[in-house]
């Protein structure tokens, strides 16, 4: 009987998840008519690739996903710089990060949507609103990305013990070094788990990306104009054209996730 | 290779004083034991040689360099861990090469060098591992491995043995003080462990609450406790401790009074006196022997605990309880060990040694 509770809980549970993703991946293969059906189809009467064909027609695509590529990997990587230093030193060092704790959380307490506007006005200033590489929103979301890679980072940080530091420093290692060869090798599995999700934060953003750029879109505000002007199938498509780079970086990043770098250093 | 002074080395947390103006001159190729319970400050004193801590007062010289205020990379200092410290993404080869690597080695050279170190301590089979398919013996020799590989000036060691299981204490133990006297290399060796302190150095510097309390070879703070914290720390089971009266020439405990050398008197003066006496100067007494030139204690072998060849008994010396040191085979029909006054350690009321 228990047996039998659990999975029907699981069950329960993979049905609510998947079932709007099965008429997402549905719409995007079945013609436009077919996804306003009533009642709805879930096996599709008909198959059809044309959402695919001419989406690129009714929005700039491709445009569209060469921004969003650019900004996620730029956001990545400036992410990166700025969180891996700051993380380890909050690790390190006990005051500096509580410090850095407390910026972390106010940053967030704010919704994204009231800081975009006051943002937007200050870009145009600047020059950086709707710029055609994405510049004003690499450091939004730069911005955005930033607490979720210094805490999954400094976490991993945490979990390396101080002596190896130490131990590199008396074999003769600079600090850079020791950062370099040791610290950084041993939190290899969470700076690819963190890297996967401030591209994910990069990636599927909207607010800012629809506040901060006009005719030079990424990705999710082309499919929210698709979707809220009526196409179902098209902007079901572009959704399916975006998970197929995040599903690509799982895989390639998958095993260094998996590894256990940090044992046998002790006894 | 060098020899190494340490001149008034303070560190203070606060108010806490982890260790007080420690001084030591090292010989070239000494090993010096450093030992004291938990929380002596021995920890404390590797790290402000080695760098990782700036001390509060004092100075640091490798050589004839002054080395505190330089980073701990270019002090040329090697030290093992407690928790070995192994670089765990690395190969055992690798981690014995990343001292010569840091140091700009060739190729070549750093394979040569690493291979001779795994000769040497029997773990070249093990290279190509990483150390989290090693047993603890095998990573503490990776770990000893990679602090000798570059020939330090100076070789510090962190209780380095405290995580073996005690047969493999003791053969490491040995390997230790083989390899230093064989390399030549200058030593710091920290340990709690008194049997380790007795066993491995050429002198041995017991502190304790930060504070030096000896700096001797081990025999001599053994035979001659500079006073009773020594006396205790040093040797199992600890010295006994007993309080005694000098009046006039006799030395009064409990019921017993004994008579004292005219030096012992002069020594001492008169008043109360701590008796130290180590469990292994008593001896079975015959009757004749239970006189003025002995101190008597009196077995009750409530506890006994068998070591193999000798027993530790429980006994009372003029009403306080001591331990004795006697063979396993002892009739227990004895009722009276005595020890000679020459084996006696005096105390002032302080823990002063003051005579012999």
């Amino acid at each position: 009987m228990k047996r039998r509770g659990r999975v029907l809980a699981a069950l329960a549970i993979a049905v609510a998840n998947l079932a709007p993703l099965w008429i997402v991946v549905k719409q995007a293969f079945t013609p436009e008519r077919e996804s306003f059906a009533w009642p709805p189809t879930w096996v599709p009467r008909e198959w059809t690739i044309d959402n695919f064909v001419s989406v690129g027609a009714a929005v700039p695509l491709e445009e569209g996903l060469a921004l969003s590529v650019s900004v996620a990997l730029l956001t990545v990587a400036s992410t990166m710089a700025i969180a891996l230093p700051a993380a380890w030193l909050a690790a390190r060092r006990e005051v500096a990060g509580r410090r850095l704790d407390g910026i972390v959380v106010v940053a967030r307490l704010f919704p994204t949507i009231a800081i975009a506007v006051p943002l937007a006005v200050i870009f145009v200033r600047l020059g950086l609103y709707n710029d055609p590489g994405g510049l004003g929103l690499w450091l939004a979301h730069t911005l955005l990305g930033l607490p979720f890679a210094f805490l999954v980072l400094r976490a991993a940080f945490r979990g390396v013990p101080v002596e190896l530091e130490e131990a590199a420093r008396l074999d003769g290692a600079s600090p850079w070094s020791t950062f370099v060869r040791v610290s950084l090798p041993l939190v290899r599995p969470s700076l690819g788990a963190a890297a996967m999700l401030v591209f994910l934060v990069s990636w599927d953003e909207f607010a800012y990306a629809l506040l901060l750029q006009v005719t030079n879109r990424t990705l999710p505000p082309l499919l929210f104009y698709l979707s809220a002007f009526g196409y179902p199938g098209l902007s079901s498509a572009v959704a399916v054209l975006m998970v197929v780079p995040a599903v690509v970086l799982l895989l390639a990043l998958e095993p260094a996730l998996r590894s256990g770098v940090l044992t046998g250093s002790g006894r | 290779m060098a020899r190494a002074r340490l001149v008034g080395l303070t560190k203070t947390f606060g108010r806490a004083t982890a260790l007080a103006d420690f001084s030591l001159d090292l010989e070239e190729g000494e090993l010096v034991v450093v030992v004291g319970p938990s929380g002596c400050g021995k920890s404390t004193l590797l790290r402000l040689i080695a760098g990782l801590d700036a001390p509060s007062a004092g100075e640091v010289y490798i050589g004839d360099r002054r080395v505190d205020g330089v980073a701990p990379q270019h002090r040329d200092v090697a030290m093992v861990f407690q928790s070995y410290a192994l670089y765990p993404h690395m190969t055992v080869r690798r981690n014995i090469e990343f001292p010569l690597r840091m140091r700009g080695v060739k190729r070549n050279a750093r394979r040569a060098r690493a291979e001779e170190l795994a000769d040497l301590l029997e773990i070249a089979p093990l290279l190509d591992r990483k150390p989290n398919a090693l047993s603890g013996g095998q990573r503490q020799r990776v770990a000893l491995a990679r602090a000798l590989v570059r020939k330090p000036a100076l070789f510090l060691l962190d209780e380095p043995l405290s995580n073996l299981d005690a047969q493999l204490r003791t053969s490491v133990r040995q390997h230790i003080r083989a390899l230093q006297r064989r390399l030549g290399v200058t030593t710091i060796y920290v340990t709690h462990d008194q049997t380790e302190a007795m066993t491995l150095g050429h002198r041995v510097v017991v502190l304790d609450r930060g504070r030096t309390q000896m700096i001797a070879p081990p025999l001599a703070a053994y035979e001659r406790p500079a006073n009773t914290f020594v006396a205790r720390f040093l040797g199992a089971p600890p010295m006994n401790l007993i309080d005694g009266v000098v009046e006039g020439d006799s030395l009064i405990v409990g019921p017993q009074r004994v008579a004292l050398s005219a030096e012992t008197v002069d020594a001492v003066g008169s008043g109360p006196v701590r008796v130290g006496v180590r469990a292994e100067a008593f001896a079975p007494a015959s009757q004749s022997r239970l006189d003025a030139a002995h101190l008597v204690a009196r077995p009750d072998y409530g506890s006994v605990e068998l070591l193999g060849s000798d027993a530790l008994v429980s006994a009372d010396l003029g009403g306080t309880p001591v331990v004795l040191r006697v063979p396993s085979h002892v009739d227990p029909a004895v009722t009276a060990f005595v020890a000679p006054l020459a084996a006696l350690h005096f105390f002032a009321a302080d823990g002063r040694r003051i005579a012999p």
